[in-house]
């Protein structure tokens, strides 16, 4: 069997390639994109700990489900606002949103 | 067996604000042509009988049938409670032409009302899983009220700065929340507590006492990280100041006050019931956190607020050191604390209400759109009792004698210094001090210099209403603190110190 350690790691490294995305990408999209390999490690992470550390217990499944509730609302609120940023900017490159600072 | 009398009884000021959203939004489709005032009734009308419910069936006889995750008890109350009249000032604001121009005032009130209901599962929420979606949720919100106003770039520039910041930061906390479940196998707030209780620390992975720290702490940080943002406590505060210039004035005002009351109250439940200093392994190194955490929030705020030109910016940069003196009260950890903590944050709501119903007053017809400081210039001419209670907030926010925000800065001082904390104390006087500086650019705009437009000034009724409640309850609660106080003290009394 597949130890638990592994799948922590592969939590890990997605949650620092998404971190690498959202600080790293210019485009909108991807910077949507990494922001759902941030929570997909964390469930990740989730369903590894609750298949490998408690018997006939689901508090870690239910929670991955409740993190894919707010990974759906996050997303699609972000698209929504895309959508408006690129009726009113006409672009979704982020370094050139920059009309407000200070 | 569910008994519904008693399910009604729990939840009954839940249920009176959904009912009340459903009614709002119902109400737009009927009465759509004949105008929006109604709206505004409706929800400070749910609002108040939701409060009415909260406290007549304040205790529950029969608590078996609540879901776990939920505790109902004097804290819960006292959140419900003062998210419930927050949400009722800024409803009051919903009802101008600054922030409802565009899709629907039913629509912006719903959403003020399911605000308040989130605020009050937060309240009792007293596990993981529910402290975070209520978080998630009330962010959501907070994200769509920065955009509402769709056509403005600004405004959507605003809220995507928002969303991308929060939306980073909830997921790193709740990486640190699975890491928590995966070393406790429990999200209760209660179990983790007794996971992380001294002594009884041992864990489901197969790891020593020692290695379970390097687990346990960077977990932490990453919760603390979360909750930080949501709090705009410096260094996780960057996206502050651009949304709250860049959002309607109405919406910059929730974001002011609805998720900083959020954050304060997942925190202080957090803190006192998982890992509280006096019991817990690692509650010294949290407690530690949170004092880095205040100290770093004050001076970054204070500072920042110094450079400001714009009203907004400058009220959020405020906003960022008012809310280190609040971590103080978490910090603190004593009823002293969490009292004083709890009277501030009622006088800071106040007084930044009134302040931005003011900016809507002052700014929402300007063309073009600036909400500079100098907008304010000579306000003292074109309307003294306006230009008066924005001066009762400022001094609030000050913390001069005579008004609220005096009371609660003094009884955050005493209970740190209670529990030997003085630096923390001395950078927080320093810090309202420095205050001074910064609000007074707005005192001196508005009564020193020349008068910055002869136009009109267009006051609402319902904006009126909400200036001028804001600035007698700052004063009230200035003259007459002890019963406010005591009331507060009683959210206490549910927790062990």
């Amino acid at each position: 069997m597949v130890p638990l350690s592994w799948y922590l790691l592969l939590a890990a490294a997605l949650f620092s390639i998404g971190l690498y995305g959202i600080l790293a990408r210019r485009n909108l999209v991807m910077i949507l994109m990494s922001l759902e390999l941030l929570l997909n490690a964390v469930n990740i992470n989730l369903i590894a700990f609750s298949r490998y550390l408690e018997e006939g217990q689901t508090i870690g499944r239910v929670f991955a489900l409740f993190v894919y509730v707010i990974a759906a609302a996050e997303t699609a609120l972000g698209l929504a606002i895309m959508i408006a940023v690129w009726r009113t900017h006409q672009t979704v490159a982020v370094d050139e949103i920059d009309a407000l600072k200070g | 067996m569910l008994d519904p009398i008693s399910v009604f009884r729990v939840f009954a000021s839940e249920l009176v604000l959904l009912f009340t959203a459903l009614l709002v939004l119902l109400g737009d489709l009927i009465f759509r042509p004949r105008g929006r005032h109604y709206c505004t009734g409706f929800a400070v009308g749910g609002l108040i009988l939701a409060s009415l419910f909260a406290i007549v069936f304040r205790v529950p006889d029969d608590t078996s049938f609540v879901p776990a995750g939920l505790t109902i008890d004097a804290f819960a109350l006292v959140a419900k409670l003062l998210g419930f009249s927050f949400i009722a000032m800024l409803a009051l604001l919903a009802d101008s032409d600054d922030c409802c121009r565009s899709p629907s005032t039913a629509l912006y009130c719903a959403l003020l009302l399911i605000a308040a209901l989130v605020i009050s599962i937060l309240g009792a929420a007293s596990d993981l899983i529910l402290i975070l979606l209520a978080l998630d949720f009330l962010g959501v919100i907070a994200y769509i009220m920065t955009s509402y106003d769709r056509v403005n770039p600004r405004a959507s520039e605003a809220a995507l700065k928002y969303l991308l910041y929060g939306s980073t930061l909830s997921a790193l906390m709740l990486f640190g929340f699975s890491w928590l479940y995966g070393v406790s196998t429990t999200t209760d707030l209660v179990g983790l507590g007794a996971f992380l209780d001294r002594g009884t620390t041992s864990s489901a992975l197969s790891l020593r006492a020692a290695e379970l720290d390097y687990v346990v702490l960077p977990a932490l940080i990453m919760a603390g990280a979360g909750l930080a943002m949501k709090l705009a406590a410096a260094p996780f505060h960057q996206w502050a100041p651009d949304t709250y210039q860049g959002a309607p004035a109405c919406s910059a005002a929730f974001i002011a006050v609805v998720p900083k009351l959020g954050g304060l109250i997942a925190l202080v439940r957090f803190t006192l019931v998982a890992i509280p200093a006096a019991s817990s392994e690692h509650g010294g190194d949290w407690q530690a956190l949170l004092v880095a955490l205040a100290v770093v929030t004050m001076i970054v705020g204070s500072l920042a607020a110094l450079l400001q030109q714009d009203i907004k910016r400058l009220l959020a940069y405020s906003g960022v050191a008012q809310v280190g003196y609040m971590v103080i009260g978490v910090v603190t950890q004593s009823s002293t604390g969490l009292a004083a903590l709890l009277f501030y944050l009622l006088v800071y709501a106040l007084a930044t209400t009134g302040i931005f119903a003011a900016i809507i007053a002052v700014t929402g017809k300007l063309t073009p759109v600036s909400t500079e400081i100098s907008t304010f210039s000579g306000l003292h001419k074109r309307a003294p009792w306006l230009a008066f209670a924005v001066l009762v907030g400022l001094l609030g926010l000050i913390g001069l004698p005579l008004t609220g925000g005096f009371i609660g800065k003094f009884w955050l001082f005493v209970a740190a210094l209670e529990k030997g904390f003085p630096w923390l104390t001395v950078v927080a006087v320093l810090s309202s001090i420095v205050s001074i500086a910064y609000y007074w650019k707005i005192i001196r705009a508005m009564y020193f210099l020349p008068v910055y437009t002869d136009a009109a000034l267009h006051m609402p009724t319902w904006l009126s209403v909400a200036v001028g409640i804001c600035a007698i309850l700052v004063i009230l609660l200035g003259l007459f603190p002890n019963g406010v106080l005591a009331f507060f003290r009683l959210a206490a009394i549910d927790f062990r110190f």
